[in-house]
């Protein structure tokens, strides 16, 4: 077992395999935003506070500022680029833009991604699990009522659509 | 952040062999919730980063197998949030799920896990109150041997615990409370929650059918270099129906065992006065559970 100063990875993202080697010290926010271009993931506070930077490791919601991008080989990533299909917006992003569920926007990737990782886990979200899940992702502009608005109105449309 | 060289051991002998030979320079990463962040703020620089994620034998899934009769056995990867959501850990261990709900946010609880949030060693952490009340041990690993400590005597200071050099924490057990114990976790923080705590309090009662204390362990984080086990004000419900007299009377005993700092979160006399108010609130959320018989 040799220490290594460049490595080999392989993930998924967005559906599409990626091979790429990276010096060991690249986060998975630096990966995905300047070697893959994604470049709809926001950085801003690089300590796991913010939420800008969410992405869905796994299905799981992390922070992609918090994270190796090595400690990510293998896994399964998608980040917002990753949620319409065919052109056509996923049920979560058009429930935020009939909802008023943004401002500058800035927040955005971050807070509809955490809201397909919520409704995922609890497609039926009372009014109090969605805040306290989002509650962890910051937002500057709305007061958050619009994009509470939004997430209740993704859970309903999800709902009837299954 | 500062360039390293990286090593992804699988198994824990490969780990604790390159810590022998590298550990003062090493930094070893699970999760990376903070070890990731110190680095990218230069807090942190290694010459070498160990990432443990990839050794199954630290278990980063929760199964039944490891909840038997004996205790709960959480490997060093099992994350916070499957410590919150698992079922086999909201009955008798209900005080660990209250408190791993209520560390910081989901993305931070998807990917910490309970051994870096303990070699952590960071004093505002929510886990090891929890841990150390509910009687929890480290196993740590060497080259050389296993060796187990009780979490209660783990932390030496803020970010330093007994693990030395070479050596790596491969488990966490807690034993199986009696039946009858209850307990629950309280936090304050001033500004979004994801900040850091002005002070947390763990509390575990066990009471027997006249609703008489027969045991209780109460522990506060955030609020002295280490997390403080408050053992006078706990003895004070020995053999006690506690009514809300004795329970303000334990908490403002609590506070007194507390050595905290005056930091961007407060005063000393704040965060005295907070973590009484949070071991009142934990003991009578622990109580309250108790008289219902709901973990």
């Amino acid at each position: 077992m040799r220490p290594a100063k460049t490595m080999k990875i392989e993930l998924k993202v967005n559906g599409k395999r990626e091979r790429r080697e990276v010096p060991p010290s690249r986060t998975l926010l630096e990966l995905v935003r300047e070697d893959l271009g994604l470049t709809g993931t926001k950085a801003y506070c690089h300590s796991g506070i913010c939420g800008a930077c969410t992405v869905l490791l796994d299905g799981a919601a992390v922070s992609s500022c918090s994270l190796l991008a090595a400690q990510a080989d293998g896994a399964e990533v998608t980040t917002i680029e990753g949620l319409a299909a065919d052109g056509a917006l996923h049920p979560i992003q058009q429930a935020f833009i009939d909802h008023f569920g943004f401002q500058c926007g800035y927040c955005t990737p971050g807070m509809v991604l955490l809201t397909k990782a919520l409704l995922d886990e609890v497609p039926e979200p009372t009014r109090e699990d969605i805040v306290r899940y989002m509650g962890g992702n910051i937002c500057r502009c709305t007061g958050y009522a619009g994009i509470l608005a939004s997430v209740e109105a993704a859970a309903k449309a999800l709902s009837t659509k299954d | 952040m500062r360039p390293f060289e990286y090593v992804r051991p699988t198994t824990v002998g490969e780990a604790t062999d390159f810590l022998r030979e590298h550990g003062d320079d090493a930094l070893v990463v699970a999760g990376g919730t903070a070890a990731v962040v110190m680095m990218t703020l230069g807090v942190l620089r290694p010459d070498y980063v160990v990432d443990v994620g990839f050794i199954p034998e630290l278990g980063p899934e929760l199964d039944g197998s490891r909840s038997g009769g004996a205790g709960l056995r959480l490997g060093a990867l099992t994350t916070v949030r499957s410590i919150e959501r698992d079922p086999a850990i909201a009955g008798a261990y209900g005080l660990l799920a209250d408190a791993a709900s209520q560390v910081a946010n989901v993305r931070v609880r998807n990917r910490a896990t309970v051994g870096g949030s303990v070699c952590y060693g960071e004093p505002q952490t929510d886990l090891p109150p929890a841990l150390i009340a509910m009687g929890a041990s480290a196993t740590i690993a060497a080259s050389t041997g296993v060796r187990t400590v009780p979490l209660a005597g783990f932390f030496e200071g803020p970010y330093e615990t007994v693990l030395q050099a070479g050596e790596l924490l491969t488990e966490i057990t807690v034993p199986l409370p009696e039946p009858g114990t209850f307990g629950c976790h309280a936090k304050f923080t001033v500004g979004s929650p994801e900040n850091k705590p002005v002070a947390n309090a763990s509390v575990l009662v066990r009471t027997d059918e006249a609703g008489r204390c027969v045991e209780a362990r109460i522990v506060m984080g955030a609020v002295g270099p280490v997390p403080v086990v408050a053992e006078a004000a706990a003895a004070l419900l020995a053999g006690e129906v506690p009514d809300a007299k004795l329970i303000a009377e334990v908490a403002a005993r609590a506070a007194d065992a507390t050595d905290p700092q005056d930091d961007l979160r407060g005063p000393v006399w704040y965060k005295r006065r907070i973590a009484a108010v949070l071991v009142e609130r934990a003991l009578s959320c622990a109580l309250r559970k108790a008289g219902n018989g709901t973990r």
